[in-house]
């Protein structure tokens, strides 16, 4: 099977002033190698200031990286310019979290969702009406002749978010990047969007990168699931077998961290990751987990652990499972 | 009974009509204990909180009822007396973002002593080291004092903000999303504080929260909201592990397990127009289990075994 | 967001302000729509501009209604036209014209004048003999004795004149009139004074006077007044079309006029769709080309931000009326030019603010959006940045109109407007410049000046109530 995304050793830096003479270095994502498989939904997660939106953004190449190799379904993008991405436009979209500033207020419902068919030149309005009558009908916004007159103020949040997957659908593309998708839903209506997710990756055989920092979601959606941590990729494998059995301390720090609907979890006390996460601008030397880590050694701060295979389709960074650091490569 | 709210009706006046946001809920709460309060976006459970502290906005136009804490009315009690004597007193709150609400141009230090200031007319000096008390209660180093709100991280604001809640020792602290804005680890930081503060400190809290699993972390007493009605009330293990309101058990259904395999359930439709809301029973176009008295008439609240409560006609023969 | 058209209009119309300021534009371009229709383009320099069209106006007098306040009433500006002579074949033919009026007014016109209208002979040109029956019986005989000119040598008969210009006569300035009151005065009142010491006073005193006991003219004769007009004609198919004889009054019309004589009412009419068209046009221009230039700007950034944004802050800083001053100076007094400046140093206010505003715009969510679609910069500055600032800038564009209709009077005034087109301020200028002020001619100050301020008033009214409709927190809570 190809690979839709295949990241080597990828860094994405945004570059911050300081003052009137120094220049400091966020590193978002500081050395990441990832393969995403066709028809694969894989799940990032982690906590905020993790890099996981800028991963994301980063495989649409919306930001430039700056080091490392991009490649989409082969090609190398890394470094290309953006007029020259316009046949990627149609390949790779995304679906944004925020379903309140993510479509213009000032469109309707059927402006909103021609304009990509527009860009990309499809120019027979009936085709265009088709289209986006079969995408509203596949996200389940029915009808179909009430939705497209309407104004996005006049649609729940829940709907604005389909009308973005529906979006997302209307050129055909093969990777979807899924940023947060049903965080600012209600609850009980996040099973409902994600389902609806779930059947269009079934249909369209699409790849979907779905960031979230809701590790239980992923659990439903994904096949397989990566944690991120500080920029880095700590832990890679099928979802059920991370959740069910974390190697990372500090995927095992985050499952703990969260809690199932059960009456015994307010007699005792949950264990937590200990401190604050690092800044991305100085992560701390070796692994960027040791300043948290229960399990620490003596080698954590001095070597970055290198995310290497264990077994069938786990993988982890951290000496307690290999000794293999980046530095020795 | 540390609390004991009885029939509260709230409404505002908006645009399109009057919202019935509170309509009609008993509560009770005992010192030393946590209830939590659950449900969606527009159930009420914010208007909730504002009703019980008398925060009210601008355009409200019924507020009645009856909330009596510690033995005292407090729907009675004029506005100028409620504001001295049981604002920050004796009910305390932490808001929906609170964090992002500290005044940026002043350290944080100051910022918890004003309520000492203000409500106890204590001067800055003697304030100081009651603050550092508190700051020590929730977790937070001496040198915080001085530091202005853009150098703490998120989890170190929340503290700052229930410290802010807790200097004046008030029995009763509301809590309305505390952790929505928080990383999973930090919650879990700040849900440990909270349990220990009500082992340690003996704090009486009602926790307000959409999420029914971090509910459970705290909750000793559970009540569901839908559409401004408490639809089902009852020790944690009551609502959680034998939820009788088809709301809470949908609710229950469709949260993620992380620990345990289920495909999760969702309640299709929208929640309701609190402007009109569906005659009858509040949820009957969603309910899995609507029959026809649902349609029609609202449903009666039942007391059931171990003084588990439900506002359902599947109960109606056990009518209070 | 929330915004349609149904809240906005509601939420617009909800203040009383906003109400007056569309009243008061209704007004506006009725009247200025009404006077695009009835006067012709060129009214500026056809007629406001030629004395000659105003000649028989009176000059710098109060509008008519004035009257109504004073006891005393003033001589109303009346012209009497007759156009069906008899004529009399008796002796020599000759073709007379009789007009009779009444003068019953306090006090004398301000003077008089006479006028002959298409006048054809065949032979010798006629003899012209007027004069005028008082109320009290006598006749100032031989008034005005007119010798009309003897045609060119090279002119074939029939000898048409005065067909488009007719051939008018101004009593006062006449000497044939001072020396026929002088008669006058000694053969009915023993009176003597001289031609000259008559024209100095004015005949029309005489005329239209009676004397007191010290044997001054000071009392107006009322009455009725008969005017016979005598063409003494040599050729039996002579003819004249029409005589005109105006009594020039002491208030006129509605308005008034002028030191020219200028209806200030038709003066004043005009300049309603010329400050229109000014104002609109220029703030149009301004704000499209401000709006435009913030946009590309805010949104583009790097060289191109940095290019308009200099040469922004340097226009905005620069003093505008000493520029303005000079440039029309420079390029000449014309309505264009004067559009022309104004638009060139209104554009950059406007660019700073929609630059900020486009700035925060695009960090939407939904700008990100467009751009992961593969929308162009082009496409998403028209589709999606233009109507974030869209309301904000068509206020602006309200806002700017009464500042250029006063920027453009203000030009008019330092006598820098166009002088081919009437407008409030031009009408100012030569007010001051005439020294309307000190001389107490308050209708031709007060009424441009309250015009300019009511017209700018309207736009404000309307832009204050369009704020709401574009500033969300300043919505009401209703």
């Amino acid at each position: 099977m190809s690979s839709v995304i295949e990241l080597q050793d990828l860094r994405t830096y945004y570059f911050v002033r300081e003052g009137l003479f120094k220049t400091l270095a966020v590193k978002a994502v500081d050395g990441v190698n990832l393969r995403l498989q066709q028809g694969e939904i894989l799940a990032l997660v982690g906590e905020s200031g993790c890099g996981k939106t800028t991963l994301g953004r980063t495989t649409l190449r919306l930001l430039e990286p700056y080091s490392g190799k991009l490649l989409f379904n082969g090609r190398d993008i890394t470094h290309t310019n953006m007029k020259d991405l316009t046949w990627m436009r149609k390949e790779a979209q995304i679906i944004f979290q925020d379903p309140y500033s993510s479509i213009d207020p000032f469109m309707n419902i059927y402006q909103i969702l021609e304009e990509p068919l527009i860009v990309h030149k499809v120019e027979d309005p009936e085709k265009r009406r088709e289209i986006i009558s079969t995408a509203l009908e596949e996200v389940r916004l029915t009808p179909v002749e009430e939705i497209i007159r309407k104004y996005p103020h006049m649609l729940s949040g829940g709907q604005r978010q389909r009308v973005n997957f529906a979006r997302a659908l209307l050129l055909d593309p093969v990777y979807i990047v899924a940023d947060e998708p049903v965080s600012m839903i209600d609850a009980s209506s996040r099973v409902e969007l994600l389902t609806v997710l779930r059947n269009l990756q079934k249909i369209h055989n699409l790849s979907i990168l779905y960031i979230t920092h809701d590790i239980s979601t992923a659990k439903y959606v994904s096949n397989r699931l990566a944690v991120m941590y500080v920029g880095k990729m700590v832990e890679l494998g099928r979802v059920l077998n991370v959740i069910d059995e974390p190697l990372h301390p500090y995927t095992q720090g985050l499952i703990s961290s969260v809690p199932d609907p059960d009456p015994n979890n307010r007699n005792a006390f949950r264990k937590v990751i200990p401190g604050e996460p690092p800044n991305a601008i100085y992560p701390p030397p070796g692994c960027r987990f040791h300043t948290r880590c229960p399990h620490a050694m003596p080698i954590c701060k001095e070597k970055e652990p290198k995310l290497v295979e264990i077994d069938e389709r786990k993988s982890v960074a951290c000496f307690l499972y290999h000794k293999e650091s980046v530095e020795s490569e | 009974m540390l609390l004991q709210i009885s029939d509260l009706y709230m409404s505002y006046l908006t645009i399109r009509g009057e919202v019935r946001a509170v309509d009609g809920i008993n509560l009770s709460l005992e010192s030393g204990e946590a209830l939590g309060i659950v449900g969606e976006s527009g159930c009420g459970k914010t208007s909730l909180s504002l009703g019980i502290t008398r925060l009210l906005p601008e355009n409200v136009s019924t507020y009645k009822g009856s909330i009596v804490l510690q033995g005292q009315e407090l729907m009675g009690i004029p506005r100028d007396r409620f504001r001295r004597e049981v604002n920050w007193k004796k009910i305390s709150m932490v808001f929906q973002g609170a964090m992002n609400s500290l005044n940026p141009v002043v350290k944080v230090g100051p910022q918890v002593a004003e309520p000492l200031i203000i409500h106890m007319g204590m001067k800055k000096e003697k304030a100081r080291p009651r603050v550092i008390e508190i700051f020590e209660t929730v977790g937070l180093p001496e040198e915080t004092y001085d530091r202005y709100p853009h150098e703490l991280s998120g989890g170190m604001k929340q503290r700052v903000v229930i410290a802010m809640a807790l200097i004046l020792n008030p029995p009763l602290i509301i809590l309305d999303e505390p952790t929505s804005a928080l990383d999973v680890s930090i919650q879990a930081q700040t849900m440990n504080l909270l349990k220990r503060l009500k082992k340690e400190e003996h704090m009486s809290m009602i926790f307000i929260t959409h999420d029914i699993a971090l509910s459970s972390d705290i909750s000793d007493k559970m009540a569901v909201m839908y559409g401004g009605h408490v639809v089902e009330v009852g020790t944690a293990e009551q609502v959680i592990l034998a939820p009788k309101h088809p709301y809470t058990q949908k609710l229950l259904a469709s949260t993620p397990m992380l620990r345990s395999y289920s495909e999760p359930d969702f309640i299709p439709g929208a929640p309701p127009d609190l402007v009109n809301p569906p005659q009858g029973c509040n949820f009957h176009p969603r309910c899995h289990m609507a029959m026809d008295v649902c349609r029609r008439e609202d449903p009666p609240t039942c007391l059931l075994e171990g003084g588990q409560r439900v506002e359902c006609w599947l109960y109606g023969d056990k009518n209070e | 967001m929330g915004f349609n058209a149904r809240d906005a209009v509601s939420e617009f119309w909800a203040s009383h302000i906003s109400k007056l300021g569309v009243a008061l534009l209704v007004g506006l371009f009725a009247i200025s729509i009404y006077v695009f229709a009835s006067y012709p383009l060129d009214f500026g320099t056809r007629y406001w501009n030629s004395p000659q069209h105003w000649a028989d106006y009176p000059k710098a007098v109060p509008p008519a209604w004035t009257q109504t306040f004073t006891s005393q009433k003033k001589p109303i500006h009346t012209t009497l036209v007759s156009e069906n002579p008899t004529i009399r074949t008796t002796g020599i033919r000759s073709i007379e014209f009789d007009i009779n009026f009444d003068f019953r007014y306090d006090d004398f016109p301000q003077f008089t004048s006479f006028s002959i209208s298409e006048l054809t002979h065949w032979d010798d040109p006629p003899i012209v003999y007027v004069s005028l029956v008082r109320p009290d019986g006598r006749e100032v005989e031989n008034l005005l004795e007119i010798a009309i000119p003897f045609p060119s040598a090279d002119a074939e008969p029939p000898f048409t004149k005065y067909v488009n210009v007719p051939f008018r006569t101004y009593l006062p300035g006449s000497p044939v009139v001072h020396h026929a009151v002088s008669s006058f005065l000694r053969k009915e009142f023993d009176m003597a004074l001289t031609p000259s010491e008559i024209g100095r006073t004015g005949p029309e005193q005489f005329i239209f006077g009676a004397p007191d006991d010290d044997g001054e003219f000071t009392t107006v004769l009322k009455g009725s007044y008969t005017l016979k007009v005598r063409f003494e004609t040599f050729h039996q198919d002579d003819t004249v079309d029409s005589i005109k004889f105006v009594v020039g009054g002491k208030v006129f019309g509605i308005m008034g006029t002028d030191i020219l004589g200028r209806d200030l009412a038709v003066g004043l009419l005009f300049g309603f769709p010329v400050a229109l068209f000014i104002g609109l046009l220029t703030s149009t221009l301004t704000t499209v080309v401000g709006s435009v230039l913030g946009i590309m700007s805010g949104y583009m950034g790097g060289k191109t931000d940095n290019l308009i944004q200099r040469v922004s802050d340097v226009m905005n800083n620069l003093p505008q009326l000493p520029i303005l001053i000079f440039l029309v100076f420079l390029l000449g007094q014309n309505i264009w030019n004067i559009i022309l400046v104004l638009v060139i140093f209104g554009w950059s206010g406007l660019t700073i603010l929609v630059r900020s505003m486009v700035l925060q715009a695009k960090e939407e969510q939904f700008i990100e959006a467009s751009v992961a679609v593969g929308a162009n910069s082009r496409w998403i500055m028209a589709r999606h940045i233009f109507p974030q600032v869209a309301p904000f800038v068509f206020t602006q564009m309200i806002f700017y109109t009464p500042s250029a209709i006063l920027a453009e009077a203000a030009l008019s005034f330092l006598g820098l407007g166009d002088p081919s087109l009437p407008t409030w301020g031009q009408i100012l200028e030569r007010g001051f410049q005439t020294g309307a002020i000190f001389l107490g001619y308050w209708w031709w100050i007060i009424p441009p000046g309250l015009l300019i301020v009511v017209t700018a008033l309207c736009f404000v009214f309307i832009a204050q109530g369009l704020e709401p409709v574009v500033n969300p927190r300043l919505r009401r809570m209703r």
